[in-house]
């Protein structure tokens, strides 16, 4: 029977949410060591701290009462992000580019005041589940040019998973016209897998479908060679080293000017980088215990 | 010791040892294995006596059949009086003078069963000449079976049917379908036709007249319907002999062919249950308590129904509380091995459990309704850009409102009980649409309804397993079982296998 066959092959390769957090995520990662990742502000202490390479922090914001005074502080640079410390799935992010002299955010203009209050929501923790939050003022990442032959918009980012320092599996998350610029799998985005060995991407994924090209703009995906290959994987296992969580997925960009850099850690990666690769965590792991 | 080991092992005693307790429980139990309550009644006999008077008193006493066990306790009895055999019937006198106002008091304990018969449908009418019959054929004082009106109603009551079921159910849906009358006074089979209009002893004499008029043997049947309460009113019914056994029929009370289980039969034929000589200041009552036979009070650590019964206090506290967990671990299975997700764990138990409370349909309105004006409210004050705790105080009003609208609505519909309890449901459904103004905050309007449409899923699921009488006795009799509920989850909590969704999620990472 061809089902059973393929339930049964579903089973032995596909890591699933119980066997992730029992047997990945609870013995690898203490609790109390969650908030490295899970607070960007306390991430990027960690990454400054060692060297690894990182979007530029221009302001923190951890009061209403600073905001003006970080808003003159930064006000100078031409392209912004505002950001969450604790915020996740990408909400609560704001780019800002400045043209002619006035603030825009996705094509249309901004005030300061809508600035403001933005970031006063994030202290409030409308993004962070209530609980108060700081807000971070970034440097805006230029995506390397060999994303935008694929598609011309937003910032696509690699997750690499690893266990112990050991890179499992890799996915670059891209967006599509479904996403509004996000690159998130669960908001519309694509998943495109990676070969570990070579760098070279695999098949993409939209949630519903596979494809050897971009959805939207068509061109080619599978068996494109990604720039800086190496160096992600080293960055990536670099920065591993220095966070007390030996379970995590490290998620970096590639900069145009400034080469490969740490966006942010996840203590809990999500499982759909299996269906961008078309290849079971599960089967992965045991394999490495093989050799 | 190996972790793993050592968790596997805690979990198993917790599942076994109470089914262990359990098994004793069941094993040690003397009444019937049955986990829906049930009940015996203890019956105190009182007569009372005039002071000097020269008495000679004469009742019955129940013998056991295939619908009650009657144990006697001899601890109760004042006097012992004279127990004799009479044909079917089990009598008992005394007789003595009495000195000051003496009393008799004569006690029994009755288990009853509640006992249907099923009639054959194609048991032809046969009207029966035996000899053997005879008693339960002719005609008596109070039960005219010759009259003319009553043979003349037997025969247009029976035409053209030629099945015993048919003849009967025609007799006794037209007693049954006669006004009901409050007396105690005897009234004979004459009587009730007469005035159309009778107590049970006329019904039943009518019922056994009509019978007898066509030749099918019939008798009444005296005794008691138990309930907790000190009363004087005895009780009269039917049986027919039909295929080759008596057949009870409760014209008054409605039941064809059946009786309940508190019905104490003390006696067969047309007798009084208490005669005793003229001339005496007599009376009596009958004094019943109601007891709760399962119990399974042996090794029971907390005899819950002692605790309901004894302290009064209300049943449904101990059952929610101890549901609770229940549906948490069916919510677990959900999540673990099924993988619907839900706003939150306690959430969709706590609904069942409200559901519980409101009805499932006046419920589902509630909380439907609810989470729709949520919806609809946080959609201009997300435009708004109105701060989260004013939006939640805000929402609060809307869903106060909304139940106060509809708890109006639904008592005009009469779909509410006017004394349904709503403090709890309404607490509850207030936190949920606060979770749904979160997510939808947080992920949208759609995976706010997804998440709405799964948990109600879940909630119907639970309701429905919760809902059981079965398993709310069962809990309440055997409150041990939350332990191997706790053993479950301990073993669920360990479980490393894909969940049933993930495999329809995961199923592209495989060619198949």
């Amino acid at each position: 029977m061809k089902w059973i066959k393929h339930i049964k092959a579903i089973r032995e390769s596909v890591m699933g949410m119980n066997q992730r957090n029992l047997e990945l995520i609870y013995p690898n990662n203490a609790r109390s060591n969650y908030k490295f990742a899970d607070d960007k502000y306390l991430a990027k202490s960690i990454m400054e701290e060692k060297g690894i390479a990182c979007p530029r922090t221009f302001a923190v914001v951890g009061k209403i009462g600073e905001i003006e005074a970080a808003w003159q502080a930064v006000k100078e640079w031409n392209k912004l992000v505002i950001k969450p410390a604790k915020g996740a799935g990408g909400n609560g992010i704001m780019i800002l580019k400045k043209e002619n002299d006035q603030w825009m955010k996705g094509g249309k203009v901004i005030d300061e005041f809508h600035i403001f209050s933005h970031i006063a929501n994030i202290i409030f923790g409308i993004f962070s589940f209530g609980d108060s939050d700081v807000t971070l003022i970034e440097e805006y990442v230029q995506p390397h040019p060999f994303f935008h032959e694929m598609y011309p918009e937003g910032v696509p980012d690699f997750r690499i998973i690893l266990l112990k320092g050991i890179p499992l599996m890799g996915m670059l998350r891209m967006p599509t016209a479904k996403s509004n610029g996000k690159a998130n799998l669960h908001q519309g985005g694509l998943g495109i897998g990676v070969d570990m060995e070579t760098g070279l991407l695999k098949q993409a994924y939209d949630g519903k479908r596979h494809f050897d090209f971009h959805p939207d703009s068509h061109s080619q995906i599978l068996n494109k060679q990604i720039p800086y290959w190496e160096e992600l994987m080293a960055l990536a296992i670099q920065t591993s080293t220095h966070f007390p969580l030996d379970y995590l997925g490290v998620d970096l960009v590639i900069d145009k000017h400034k080469g490969p850099m740490i966006m942010e850690v996840n203590v809990r990666p999500g499982l759909g980088i299996q269906l961008a690769n078309k290849q079971g965590l599960k089967g992965v792991i045991e394999n490495l215990k093989l050799n | 010791m190996n972790q793993n080991v050592t968790i596997r092992i805690v979990s198993l005693l917790l599942i076994i040892s109470p089914l262990v307790m359990i098994g004793f429980r069941l094993y040690k139990n003397e009444g019937r294995l049955e986990i829906v309550p049930q009940h015996k009644y203890k019956v105190n006999y009182e007569f009372t006596l005039g002071a000097g008077d020269d008495y000679k008193i004469r009742t019955f006493l129940p013998t056991n059949s295939q619908r009650q066990e009657v144990s006697f306790s001899v601890s109760d009895v004042s006097s012992k009086g004279n127990i004799s055999l009479d044909g079917n019937n089990k009598l008992i006198r005394w007789a003595g003078r009495s000195n000051a106002k003496d009393t008799i008091k004569y006690s029994f304990e009755h288990l009853g069963k509640e006992i249907i018969y099923s009639i054959d449908e194609g048991l032809k009418y046969v009207p029966v000449f035996d000899d053997e019959f005879q008693d339960y054929l002719l005609p008596t004082q109070y039960i005219q079976s010759d009259n003319s009106r009553i043979k003349a109603l037997s025969e247009s009551l029976s035409v053209d049917k030629n099945t015993i079921k048919s003849v009967l159910t025609s007799f006794y849906e037209f007693v049954n379908s006669m006004p009901s009358a409050a007396t105690s006074e005897l009234t004979d089979a004459v009587m009730a036709l007469d005035k159309f209009e009778a107590s049970c002893n006329g019904k039943s004499r009518l019922f056994v007249a009509l019978c007898r008029s066509k030749q099918i043997p019939a008798r009444v049947t005296g005794g008691l319907i138990l309930e907790e309460t000190r009363k004087k009113t005895s009780h009269l019914w039917a049986e027919a002999f039909i295929g080759n056994q008596w057949v009870p029929f409760d014209a008054l009370n409605g039941h064809f062919a059946a009786l309940p289980a508190n019905y104490l039969e003390l006696y067969k034929g047309d007798e009084f249950l208490i005669t005793h000589n003229s001339g005496i200041d007599f009376d009596y009552i009958y004094d019943i308590e109601k007891q709760r036979v399962n119990h399974y009070p042996f090794l029971a650590a907390l005899n819950l129904w002692e605790i309901i019964d004894e302290a009064s206090i209300p049943a449904d506290m101990f059952k929610m509380l101890l549901l609770l967990p229940l549906g948490a671990f069916l919510v677990a299975i959900f999540k673990n091995v099924i993988g619907l997700k839900t706003y939150g764990v306690f959430l969709p138990v706590l609904i069942s459990l409200a559901l519980l409370e409101t009805g499932l349909i006046s419920g589902l309105v509630l909380f439907s309704s609810i989470v729709l004006v949520v919806a609809l409210v946080n959609f201009p004050l997300e435009k708004w850009g109105v701060q989260y705790t004013s939006k939640i105080a805000m929402m609060l009003i809307a869903v106060v409102l909304t139940a106060l609208f509809a708890v109006k609505l639904l008592h005009e519909t009469n779909w509410l009980s006017a004394s349904a309890p709503l403090f709890f449901p309404i607490i509850i459904l207030t936190i949920i649409s606060e979770r749904f103004a979160k997510k939808t905050e947080e992920e949208g309007v759609k995976s706010a309804i997804g998440l709405y449409a799964s948990t109600l899923v879940v909630t119907l699921f639970i309701y429905f397993i919760l809902s059981s009488m079965l398993i709310q006795n069962f809990v309440l009799t055997f409150p041990e079982i939350i332990l191997s509920v706790a053993g479950l989850n301990l073993m669920l909590g360990k479980w490393i296998g894909l969940r049933v969704m993930e495999y329809h999620r995961f199923h592209k990472v495989i060619n198949a």
